[in-house]
């Protein structure tokens, strides 16, 4: 038996959570609604291959786990050309203020994805990035102080037979 | 599941709807602003409004020339019968139409280049062979606010110099007529050519399509065509343009006006000539024809009288045109009072 008292007080409060619902700043997450079709599936950022024969392009892509590289996705958040232009330049569009609604949103992007964002300084450096660039580093002077060593090798045996 | 989609695509469309109209206002607000900004103690803007009201006046609204035919698609011609009121509506609409595109285009100060590091991580340098560019593709933000930046080969973020800037936008929103890189007609051996062939106007619509308005380039064109214009006198070529009001600024600020003005006696536009030379003045308040004509509070042909006295380099020149326009003058006066 609600009395006209309640119902005047649950309207207004009602008025009030919808207000408070269509503010600019509150997000309505809707992805939990939506994963009710794949049994465990979670949305992911990910590059989606394109292009031709010896050319590839990725468009960076949200689009549920469970499907296919290449099929339907969600939205389209930006693209990425691994082959250098004449600028020697490789070209990352990125659609920040989605990829921020996304993430928001509970989507986890894939390894590329992460390194390209964090070079963009979007995110902060991926490890492995930086585990990369140590090994290298680390290549390069092993490189180095064997030919070194073989050139100090080489004089050696280079000064003994003009000695003898 | 469904109505979610067609919610989302509605909101989707609005949103960039507005955001459309958002930058078309944001544009024209901008402009706006200029204007309305104050001129006390500072030499005058080319957006301050008695500078604008001056040249509009002095470019003239020369409907033949506005609504010249453009080669555009084959059409065949429309005739429609009208009444004398419903003419003179027609004529007052075309001229409304050619204010819109008689607009003049901003004149702005060079831009600044940038270079700003955002983070230097020289750690990284040999991974890459190449450099990443990475371009902020949100609809709603202007281009100028755009976030560009680029990942050097030695590991540096830094943000992206204009060239660059210009390029990736145009790449990711794209204009109608701009090219990713200019045409070879900007050349300078090439804009010779285009002098020689008198298509100046056309050369700058050109580079307003190509170049933003403060980009180095676009500045290097105009002052080159302005200056062509000036050594050969073709001033009539721009009149009634949208581009006469620039060059009538570039010259005013290079004291080059002296041959503007014989070209407007000659074709009996004296209150233009004193328009100029009122503009003149307010831009260079201290030298001696400004004052001498400040102290004579003069009007229309005196002013060109006495800055023909005073400042001009060309003052023989001046003061003949002036002498033909008076005997010219007095000439049909004399007819007309005859019979």
């Amino acid at each position: 038996m609600a009395a006209p008292e309640a119902i005047e007080l649950t309207r207004l409060v009602y008025s009030d959570v919808l207000n408070f619902n269509l503010a600019k700043d509150t997000m309505v997450h809707l992805s939990s609604l939506l994963l009710k079709h794949y049994h465990g599936g979670h949305v992911v950022i990910r590059l989606a291959l394109g292009g031709c024969t010896n050319r590839p392009f990725y468009r960076i892509v949200a689009a549920y786990n469970k499907r296919a590289r290449d099929s339907k996705h969600i939205e389209q958040l930006g693209s990425f050309d691994p082959l250098p232009n004449l600028y020697n330049e490789k070209l990352v569009s990125l659609n920040f203020q989605r990829i921020k609604y996304w993430i928001a949103c509970g989507a986890h992007p894939t390894k590329p994805v992460a390194k390209l964002l964090g070079l963009s300084g979007f995110f902060p450096l991926y490890p492995m990035t930086v585990t990369k660039a140590e090994r290298l580093r680390k290549t390069v002077a092993q490189k180095e102080a064997l030919g070194a060593s073989e050139e100090g090798s080489e004089e050696a045996s280079e000064s003994k037979p003009e000695t003898a | 599941m469904a109505a979610f989609k067609i919610t989302r695509r509605l909101i989707r469309d609005v949103e960039l709807k507005s955001a459309v109209l958002f930058r078309c206002a944001r544009r024209t607000l901008c402009s706006e602003s200029a204007n309305n900004s104050p001129t006390d103690g500072r030499s005058p803007r080319f957006s301050d409004k008695e500078v604008q009201n001056i040249l509009t006046k002095i470019t003239g609204l020369d409907l033949q020339k506005a609504f010249r035919p453009v080669k555009q698609e084959l059409k065949p011609p429309t005739y429609r019968l009208m009444t004398d009121a419903q003419l003179a509506q027609a004529t007052q609409k075309a001229m409304q139409v050619a204010k819109e595109r008689l607009k003049m285009p901003p004149v702005l100060p060079e831009r600044k280049p940038i270079d700003d590091v955002l983070a230097e991580d020289k750690f990284l340098e040999g991974l890459e062979t190449v450099k990443y560019v990475f371009t902020d593709i949100t609809y709603n933000i202007p281009h100028r606010e755009r976030f560009i930046v680029i990942r050097e080969p030695d590991g540096t973020l830094r943000k992206a110099t204009w060239e660059e800037r210009d390029r990736m936008v145009q790449l990711y929103f794209p204009r109608e007529g701009r090219r990713l890189t200019p045409p070879p007609v900007f050349k300078e051996e090439n804009l010779k050519v285009v002098f020689l062939q008198d298509r100046h106007e056309d050369i700058l619509d050109l580079c307003l399509v190509q170049f933003e308005p403060d980009s180095p380039d676009y500045r290097r064109v105009h002052n080159l065509t302005y200056e062509d214009i000036d050594k050969h006198g073709k001033y009539d070529l721009l009149r009634s343009t949208r581009h006469f009001g620039g060059m009538v600024w570039y010259l005013v600020n290079g004291k080059k006006i002296d041959g503007l003005l014989i070209d407007m006696i000659q074709r009996d536009l004296i209150q233009d000539a004193a328009s100029v030379i009122h503009l003149y003045h307010m831009l260079h308040p201290r030298g001696s024809s400004a004052k001498e004509a400040g102290e004579q509070q003069a009007q229309g042909i005196d002013l060109v009288k006495i800055f023909a006295r005073t400042e001009s380099q060309k003052a023989g020149y001046v003061e003949l045109a002036l002498q033909a326009y008076q005997e010219t003058s007095t000439e049909c006066s004399a007819q007309s009072s005859s019979p």
